[in-house]
């Protein structure tokens, strides 16, 4: 898996931005928000659970759009897309 | 017929599809629990697939019968090493395990076992067994029937479960999501390895997207709470491994490790009624004598670790296993060493409460039709029957249908 490459091109700004960004990769960009607060609350985690803010740097890119597309793959809505 | 991608996922068997897009991730359970206190409720059948139709006739060998070796001249068994059941039938020389089981009394051999007009293809004749249904016109499993009757419900996520890469068909279930794994280690939600500090933040995001609350007509509330009972049971299952140690050696072949992963979860008290496990390779159409003999071999040593395993822990006592194969091989050896798809079939039942005995008559190599194979006497819905009626306490015409006498394999009375 290429993280960066999944999210070329896509604005990063935000923790939702990378959760849009990664879900419209996945054909879920419709999921419902209850679900992509779930999926932003996971990017902005640090890695002792506490929330962080999102910042745009490789390895944030690298780990978090990785452990997204985990995540995506296995929800109810990418199952019904 | 044909089930579109949202039904299917609507279905049991649609889970399978996550575990395939996140590998190593059988996503399984079942549905709210509160207790269940049915009468069969502490009775656990193992059920063991002989995958690719297993030689009856090499197995439990007809070794008075001077036709046996005319047929088989060449990859028939000598009588000389025979282990005598009967003083006309005996096991396999290498299925010593058996014998001693047999010996001890646990053991029923049912003979000449399969159904009206047989079908010789492997697909068709496992989706028969599966669905006990000749006509093909039944889509869930028998023992997925069984537990839309009886496991709906209980909220139990283990209370059946394949030892298998899929869910077998028997076990498809209108209302129960049975798992299936083929270890613990791979019964787990996979978090991306390449950020090891940030896993349990994944694990704690897949917990929480598949606790959302959906409306029940979408069918995303039926995967998500499939999800999040598969990763609660997954966490119960290494649990339960984690102190396990054997009460006996079990071979190192896969069927071994199956059936000690079946002991694990029995000895764990976990609730678990079915578990189911296949062992594959008794399509034996070539050299079929050294590899068919390897199979027996495995398949008796295993099923005697198990239950020594079960007896070292006091826990084999509600303990029944089955074993089923699609159908049993042709009578004559053919070219090339082996034999081909034939009909009616040897299974076994082992535990403490099958009555010992042999259910059948001997197999009349007389009176072959004319593909060279036997004659069937019982219908393979009276052999499931008599398993559900008798240890299962289900309502076996309910599941199966009328008319299938049941062969008093099973002592009913045990436990």
């Amino acid at each position: 898996m290429d993280p960066a490459a999944i999210v070329a091109g896509k604005p990063l700004d935000t923790a939702m931005d990378v959760v849009n960004a990664v879900a419209e990769r996945l054909g879920i960009s419709e999921a419902p928000a209850p679900s992509k607060s779930v999926w932003e609350r996971y990017v902005s985690a640090r890695d002792d659970g506490t929330r962080g803010v999102w910042q745009n740097t490789p390895a944030n890119v690298d780990r978090k759009v990785r452990g997204l597309v985990h995540l995506m793959l296995t929800s109810p809505e990418f199952q019904f897309a | 017929m044909t089930i579109d991608r949202r039904e299917f996922l609507g279905r049991s068997v649609g889970l399978v599809t996550i575990s395939a897009l996140v590998p190593r991730f059988g996503i399984a359970g079942a549905r709210f629990f509160e207790e269940s206190v049915e009468a069969a409720a502490d009775r656990v059948l193992v059920v063991l697939e002989l995958a690719g139709g297993n030689d009856g006739l090499n197995t439990v060998i007809p070794y008075t019968d001077a036709l046996y070796l005319t047929h088989r001249a060449r990859i028939g068994v000598p009588a000389a090493g025979v282990l005598d059941l009967d003083g006309r039938l005996g096991l396999n020389p290498v299925m010593g395990s058996m014998k001693s089981l047999w010996d001890a009394g646990r053991v029923a051999v049912v003979q000449g076992v399969s159904y009206p007009s047989p079908n010789l293809s492997h697909f068709t004749s496992r989706d028969i067994w599966h669905t006990a249904d000749p006509r093909l016109a039944e889509r869930r499993g028998w023992l997925g029937r069984y537990a839309d009757a009886n496991l709906a419900g209980t909220g139990n996520s283990l209370s059946a479960c394949a030892i298998s890469q899929s869910l077998p068909r028997t076990l498809l279930s209108d209302s129960v999501v049975i798992p299936s794994f083929t270890s613990l280690n791979a019964y787990s939600f996979v978090t991306d390895g390449a950020n090891p500090g940030d896993s349990q933040n994944q694990v704690n995001a897949f917990v929480s997207q598949n606790s959302l609350q959906y409306e029940t007509t979408t069918g995303l509330d039926r995967v998500g709470s499939t999800a999040r009972d598969a990763q609660r049971s997954s966490v119960q299952l290494r649990q339960l491994a984690a102190g396990y140690t054997p009460g006996a050696t079990y071979p190192a072949t896969s069927l071994g490790n199956a059936l000690r992963l079946c002991a694990q979860i029995i000895v764990g008290g976990v609730g678990t009624q079915i578990l189911y496990v296949t062992y594959g390779g008794f399509d034996n159409h070539s050299n079929q004598r050294a590899d068919h003999d390897t199979l027996l071999r495995n398949v008796s040593d295993a099923i005697k670790a198990f239950f020594d395993d079960l007896d070292a822990k006091n826990a084999s006592r509600n303990v029944l296993m089955m074993t089923w194969s699609e159908f049993g091989r042709r009578v004559p050896e053919n070219g090339s060493l082996g034999t081909d798809h034939g009909t009616a079939g040897v299974q076994f039942l082992i535990g403490g409460a099958a009555n010992r005995g042999i259910y059948g008559e001997r197999p009349n190599l007389a009176a072959l039709d004319r593909n060279g194979n036997l004659s069937w006497q019982i219908d393979f819905r009276s052999y499931y029957g008599t398993v559900l009626q008798d240890w299962m306490r289900a309502d076996a015409a309910g599941i199966l249908g009328a008319g299938y006498p049941n062969l008093g394999c099973v002592n009913r009375a045990f436990v």
